[in-house]
């Protein structure tokens, strides 16, 4: 039994570090641009489809399909924040009106892309092999996800700690007008961290859909565990959105183990509600800054 | 260095802000904004720094017109402005903050940032400290440094003084006299009128969106009608 759970653990980690790559993005939008961009989790489907597309029909390795999953992303968090985002912050109380908006966006991402590639699942051969860590067995690919990812992560705050544009972007994040009065230039800031959100969306995704099988609805069912993970971790809270990203991840295959999937699921929505009704700052409280 | 506004309006929405303000400010000369909260001062400030809907006849530096640039490329030309409420980044570092005052491109000067902590000790002592951490006359010198990291010709102060204990109010008078000895003008906006006049060269009182009165800073001070409007006299 003790083997099995040690095993679902590493299991739940991995699938949790996709949780946290989506998270992490939605959370970073809602600290600088104080938006719920509801398309987030179709950039992590396209980065699946992406990676599904390079490796069967464009004849690629898989590692070779990565860079394009997250160029992929990155066109499309651009196009979303040009389309839907931007034209509607310019206007007087135009930000609720984004999470409509980017919800329209997703529907007709989903709804194209099932036209053109149709609603099977796929399946995507990663990295090979398997290690055995004492008990614990890993796939090649499910190493790969929590390396990646936890590679991804560890970049992405040196670059907002560290980096002239990081502090930039965590400026306008503090406080947008006081941004503007040293002359920072906002609209650029909240594009690169739509186009950061989505880079980072993509590749959770390239990583994850060898995992969990490429589908066109995968985009679908992570953004809804995402919002879980960035209500609970503290809306616009990076550091919070990676630790409950791995929880939720945990928490679900551990319970699944134990309980039953359906259990699972129903606590952590149960959490989501207990945490909205209790401590809607989430548990860290603190915004991304 | 001349700064030469003409007919400057502000808008807000369809409101104005302020409405047609002429004003001229020369090298090393302390202008000083008189008028009560709302009365327009901020407005003005913002038009100038290109922070809020603004049109003007001219608003020229040296000849040069600046009125249809970003706020970048007016921080670029000589502007920078210490916001009303000091709106320091208050999660970032002291010295982070005064890095983002610097809009040349490339690294911080470590000149310009030992200028700084001359000018304010107290900073250097805080250097690696959240600036949301400090107290509020702190936070003051810190707003007042980051925008001087600028290298400014024309600085703009709003309300540097508001709700700060006497001792600071002394210390900021100070180092306004001390920077126009370094030619750099300054553009004071107060609700604390007998500070400001006592500082500056010239005044503008300012009222409903409009500059109803200018002149000779000692002169605005003696006025009967300014000292019943504003000293509370």
């Amino acid at each position: 039994m003790v083997d099995i759970l040690l095993q679902q653990i590493a299991n739940g980690l991995s699938v949790g570090m996709g949780y946290a790559l989506v998270a992490l993005g939605l959370t970073l939008i809602f600290g600088v641009l104080h938006v719920i961009n509801f398309s987030h989790g179709e950039t992590f489907m396209l980065g699946g489809l992406l990676t599904l597309i390079a490796t069967t029909t464009l004849g690629l390795p898989y590692l070779a399909a990565l860079p394009l999953a997250g160029l992929g992303g990155a066109v499309l968090g651009w196009g979303v924040n040009r389309i839907a985002v931007r034209p509607l912050l310019a206007r007087r109380d135009g930000g609720a009106d984004v999470l409509l908006a980017t919800f329209a966006v997703s529907i007709l991402i989903h709804q194209a892309v099932v036209m053109l590639w149709g609603p099977a699942p796929a399946r995507i051969d990663g990295v090979p092999g398997t290690f055995e860590l004492g008990p614990v067995v890993l796939t090649g690919q499910r190493l790969f996800v929590l390396a990646a990812g936890l590679a991804l992560l560890v970049a992405l705050e040196w670059m907002l700690r560290r980096t002239r544009f990081g502090v930039e972007l965590r400026a306008v994040a503090q406080s947008q007008f006081a941004a503007r009065v040293v002359g920072i230039d906002v609209d650029r800031v909240n594009g690169a961290t739509f186009g950061i959100a989505a880079v980072v969306a993509a590749l959770g995704g390239a990583l994850l859909s060898p995992v969990i099988l490429y589908s066109s609805s995968m985009g679908q069912v992570v953004i809804i565990k995402a919002f879980v993970v960035v209500v609970i971790g503290g809306m616009g809270s990076v550091s919070g959105a990676v630790a409950c990203g791995l929880l939720v991840g945990l928490l679900e295959a551990v319970l699944g183990l134990v309980a039953g999937e359906g259990v699972a699921t129903a606590v952590i929505y149960s959490l989501l509600l207990a945490m909205l009704l209790i401590r809607p700052q989430g548990l860290t409280g603190k915004r991304a800054r | 260095m001349t700064l030469l506004v003409d007919r400057l309006t502000v808008t807000y929405g369809a409101s104005a802000g302020l409405a047609d303000a002429s004003f001229t400010v020369a090298p090393g000369e302390v202008i000083a904004l008189v008028g009560a909260n709302g009365a327009g001062k901020s407005s003005l400030l913002k038009g100038l720094m290109g922070l809020a809907t603004h049109r003007a006849a001219a608003l020229t530096l040296d000849g040069v017109e600046l009125g249809a640039l970003p706020t970048r490329a007016r921080i670029a030309r000589g502007f920078a402005l210490s916001p009303e409420g000091r709106h320091v980044f208050p999660e970032l570092t002291v010295r982070q903050n005064l890095d983002l005052g610097h809009v040349g491109g490339g690294p911080v000067p470590a000149e310009r940032i030992a200028a700084m902590y001359r000018l304010f000790p107290r900073l250097q002592e805080r250097s690696g400290q959240a600036a949301g951490t400090m107290s509020g006359g702190e936070q003051q010198m810190l707003a007042i440094a980051r925008a001087m990291m600028a290298n400014p010709r024309v600085l703009m102060l709003d309300e540097p003084t508001l709700g700060l204990a006497p001792i600071i109010v002394r210390q900021i008078a100070a180092f306004i006299a001390a920077i126009r000895a370094t030619g750099v003008a300054v553009i004071l906006a107060e609700q604390n009128a007998e500070m400001a006049l006592a500082a500056a060269d010239r005044g503008y009182v300012v009222e409903n969106g409009r500059i109803v009165l200018e002149g000779r800073a000692a002169d605005l001070a003696r006025d009967p009608a300014i000292k019943k409007a504003f000293l509370g006299i």
